[in-house]
């Protein structure tokens, strides 16, 4: 339990994973956010995870960090819809190319990290009252 | 599968066993320290 490491680590996971099941959040809510031009409809996120080593002193354990939240440059899809109120002068309207059984596989994937970064906390938390408690 | 080298069912029955390797010695420390402090005061 050298001064405990584990609740950095698994926090620094607990905040990434909540940041993807937010952008999951995002791009589920934004399916149908339909746009008149392809130049500003919505473009999915996806979040961009990189591993950051938290004591130098032991550089093979590292911690999660979200680097940046990328816009996935997938092209909108392009629907012909005259009588939509945000259609273009041909009557076409772009919507985000956006899976959503994609986003909720991600969203479950995200969710049971997430899970498994509170078990360790929890188990973490627990050696550390037990060993706290030596000798009473 | 997805490209990634971690498993994940792997590295939770690690931590398990880790977590119960902890426990044990800590057991054994605990014992210790007990006979020592009753070796000490006599009660």
């Amino acid at each position: 339990m050298t001064s405990l490491h584990i609740f950095d680590i698994a926090g620094s996971g607990m905040a990434a994973q909540s940041m993807r099941l937010n952008t999951v959040a995002s791009n589920l809510a934004n399916v149908g956010s339909v746009t008149g031009d392809a130049a500003s409809a919505y473009k999915p996120l996806e979040p961009v995870f990189a591993s950051e080593v938290q004591d130098p002193a032991q550089p093979g354990v590292a911690g999660v960090r979200v680097t940046r939240v990328a816009e996935s440059d997938v092209e909108p899809i392009k629907r012909y819809e005259p009588g939509n109120p945000l259609a273009d002068d041909q009557g076409y309207v772009y919507a985000p190319n956006i899976d959503p059984i994609a986003q909720m596989v991600n969203m479950i994937s995200a969710s049971r990290a997430y899970q498994a970064d509170v078990e360790m906390i929890n188990t973490g938390k627990e050696l550390a009252l037990a060993t706290l408690s030596v000798g009473r | 599968l997805d490209g990634n080298t971690v498993d994940a069912e792997y590295e939770h029955a690690s931590f398990a066993r880790a977590a119960v390797e902890y426990r044990a010695s800590l057991n054994f420390v605990d014992g210790r320290v007990r006979k020592l402090m009753t070796a000490i005061t006599g009660s």
